[in-house]
């Protein structure tokens, strides 16, 4: 078996075997306290991850991602486990990031992009880039953190649940109750404005 | 395989991909994690005072006061009988195993527990279970002092 | 061209400064292993910064014990080899002070008015950081490094440490040009965080310290010994409190009464003066009754042993990582 270096997150010290998880959770299901607190380690990352990216501010971020947490402690009770439950915490955590951006009445500079049905045809960026030759580093992915912040709810969305999480699309569409075709477009959509962004980036950095 | 499914294949688009993979990791401060379990706990206090009333509003109490006299009456004087006076042989520790693990977990817990503390609190410092101790009493000797 | 250069200096830097995208592999089977025996750089930082480091700042201590989840915060002020905790107002520990240099630990309790004198505790957690350099050359442990997370404005670089079936046992977050560690968080097996401690202010570069910060005079406090406290834990109740003598180079940190599956035993946790490579923690337990010695050999592993005797109806047990023959001379030298 083995661990990545560069796979900054090491994801087997947050594999648990599927019995093992099962039993957390039934032991979540009956409100167990240090149940809970054992499910709260293996997904607080993750789930702070994800709301820091679709809330801005860190500390409403850090806010909305203890709501999560008091919710589905409140709610385990009716997990039904018909989706899993990670699908089950991040729908939670996706709800009240759009809440919380109701509320805030915040529109961030959207992306005008439209929504493309499948079979639409999309202006692809220039087919010369280069990005194998891509290299990561903190200030290319400052420019990335940007880019995803430019973008609408949607998008973001799915950018973070599909690419980030490893949620698969009908996971994905089944959380925001939207087609499987539509979570791809918006998912190709996403990815293109972060590769023009990322190629700007870098036509001015060689520019300098 | 879709025109669309092709696109998302596209090595551009999977470049992008694990750049959004390769994104920092987020993890919320110890402070953020104190403030939630204080939630939690209160969560679950609320919830387990509801079931408590619910279960203890019927007419147990009496029934679990007439148990508890019972034991008292019959069968602690018993096990206290048993442990006094001298005995030739000691007796032997009801469930040695867990004893035995037990001890070995305590000394883990508390080898580990060198990892965090430091030169801080150490957990059993922290849940104040030696603070707990009663203050010498000014008639007490106390060793020489080390005289730091 | 000119992206391509770009590209290429890019890369040439991300080389430089260690932050591999997915290259290195790690591999914990019987089968030959990559960078086993290699020491992070960064941990070695860390353990240079255990003699040299002068910083202040607070922290965040959180752990779970019996089951239940306890956090605090330390405010640090450290120079070298001396340190002073203190604790915010506030605080369940608010007043208690303890510093500590080379030669020993004061602990000061305002609501006694007694000041504790221990063994230093700097030594057992530097020799812990140096065991775990030796057990990942033994290829024991596994040590990699990863970026970290901004802790108290600071970035740093992580330190993974896995066990030999590859589960992270723990993460190290250390501040890359000073070595010190901002953040660790220490898990189980199973992967869930029992413990931890962050940084949320950290000064690295403050100013020198007056070097009464690190000494604790007040007049009219008690000075009392761990000895004191154990005599005093055991006034009627059924335990000796027998104690290791200073001769066997150990000294007693502390004692405290506890019940193992009702039974209860009294723990005394003793420190090795000094420098040792055998670990330098060791743990005496007094037991009312009899355990069959063969009891503890099931539970002894490669890190842990154990050796008892017998004596006027007590059962003494010391748990150590030290061989089993000098386990048993300690045991014999218990009075």
């Amino acid at each position: 078996m083995e661990m990545c270096i560069g796979d900054l997150r090491f994801t087997r010290s947050m594999q648990t075997d599927s019995a093992s998880e099962s039993a957390l959770i039934d032991r979540c299901r009956k409100q167990d306290f240090e149940a809970f607190g054992k499910f709260v380690d293996l997904y607080q990352s993750r789930v702070f991850g994800f709301v820091r990216r679709m809330v801005p501010n860190s500390e409403e971020a850090a806010d909305v991602t203890q709501e999560v947490f008091i919710k589905a402690f409140q709610n385990f009770t009716r997990f039904d486990g018909r989706s899993s439950v990670r699908t089950w915490l991040f729908r939670i955590a996706y709800h009240l990031c759009v809440d919380r951006a109701r509320k805030q009445d915040r529109t961030p500079d959207q992306v005008a992009l439209v929504d493309a049905e499948e079979g639409e045809s999309i202006d692809l960026p220039d087919s010369r880039w280069q990005p194998e030759q891509l290299a990561v580093d903190s200030e290319l992915m400052s420019v990335v953190e940007a880019a995803i912040l430019s973008m609408s709810e949607k998008l973001r969305s799915v950018l973070l649940l599909h690419d980030r999480e490893d949620m698969q699309y009908e996971e994905i569409a089944q959380m925001l109750e939207v087609p499987v075709g539509t979570v791809k477009s918006r998912l190709f959509l996403a990815r293109a404005h972060l590769q023009n962004v990322v190629k700007s980036y870098l036509e001015i950095e060689v520019s300098k | 395989m879709s025109e669309l499914d092709g696109k998302l294949a596209s090595s551009s688009q999977q470049t992008v991909a694990r750049l959004v993979k390769a994104l920092p990791e987020e993890t919320p401060s110890m402070l953020w994690r104190s403030t939630l379990n204080e939630a939690l706990l209160a969560q679950s206090t609320r919830a387990q005072r509801k079931r408590l009333i619910w279960r203890f509003a019927r007419p147990t109490v009496g029934l679990s006061l007439a148990c508890v006299l019972a034991v008292a009456v019959f069968v602690l004087p018993v096990s206290r009988h048993s442990q006094a006076g001298l005995r030739d042989t000691p007796p032997a520790v009801s469930s040695p195993d867990s004893l035995a693990a037990g001890l070995f977990q305590i000394h883990r817990d508390d080898v580990r527990a060198v990892d965090l503390a430091g030169t801080g609190l150490n957990p059993i410092e922290a849940t104040d279970e030696q603070s707990k101790a009663p203050a010498t009493s000014q008639d007490d000797y106390s060793e020489s002092d080390l005289d730091l | 061209m000119r992206f391509v250069a770009l590209a290429l200096v890019l890369l040439g830097g991300l080389v430089s400064a260690g932050a591999q995208t997915g290259a290195r592999h790690l591999q914990f089977d019987d089968g030959p292993a990559h960078n086993k025996s290699q020491v992070p750089g960064l941990l070695w930082q860390a353990i240079h910064s255990a003699h040299h480091a002068h910083y202040s700042g607070e922290k965040t201590v959180q752990f779970l014990h019996n089951g239940k989840s306890f956090s605090h915060e330390e405010l640090v002020y450290r120079d070298g080899v001396k340190t002073r905790i203190e604790f915010p107002a506030g605080s369940h520990f608010a007043g208690q002070v303890i510093v500590e240099d080379a030669n020993g630990r004061k602990h000061y309790f305002p609501d006694r008015n007694e000041v504790v004198v221990l063994p230093p505790r700097r030594e057992e957690s530097l020799d812990r950081l140096l065991r775990l350099v030796d057990r990942a050359k033994q290829g024991k442990v596994g040590l990699a490094v990863a970026s970290g997370q901004r802790i108290a404005g600071l970035l740093t670089s992580q330190v993974v440490v896995s066990d030999e079936s590859g589960n992270v046992t723990q993460r190290i977050y250390i501040e890359p040009k000073s070595g010190v560690v901002l953040k660790r968080e220490l898990f189980e097996a199973g992967g869930s965080r029992w413990g931890a401690f962050e940084y949320s202010q950290v000064d690295l570069n403050p100013p020198p310290f007056d070097p009464s910060l690190f000494q604790f005079e007040r007049r009219g406090v008690r000075t009392v010994t761990p000895k004191d406290l154990l005599r005093k834990l055991v006034v009627g109740k059924e335990f000796v409190g027998v104690s290791l003598p200073p001769s066997s180079g150990y000294l007693l940190e502390e004692s405290r009464l506890d019940k193992i599956d009702g039974t209860p035993v009294l723990i005394e946790s003793y420190v090795k003066k000094g420098e040792t490579k055998e670990g330098s923690k060791l743990s005496v337990f007094e037991i009312s009754g009899t355990v069959e010695p063969s009891q503890f050999a099931r539970f002894s592993r490669n890190d842990f042993h154990a050796a008892s005797i017998q004596k006027d109806g007590k059962t003494y047990v010391v748990v150590g990582s030290l061989g089993l023959d000098s386990l048993n001379q300690l045991a014999q030298s218990l009075n």
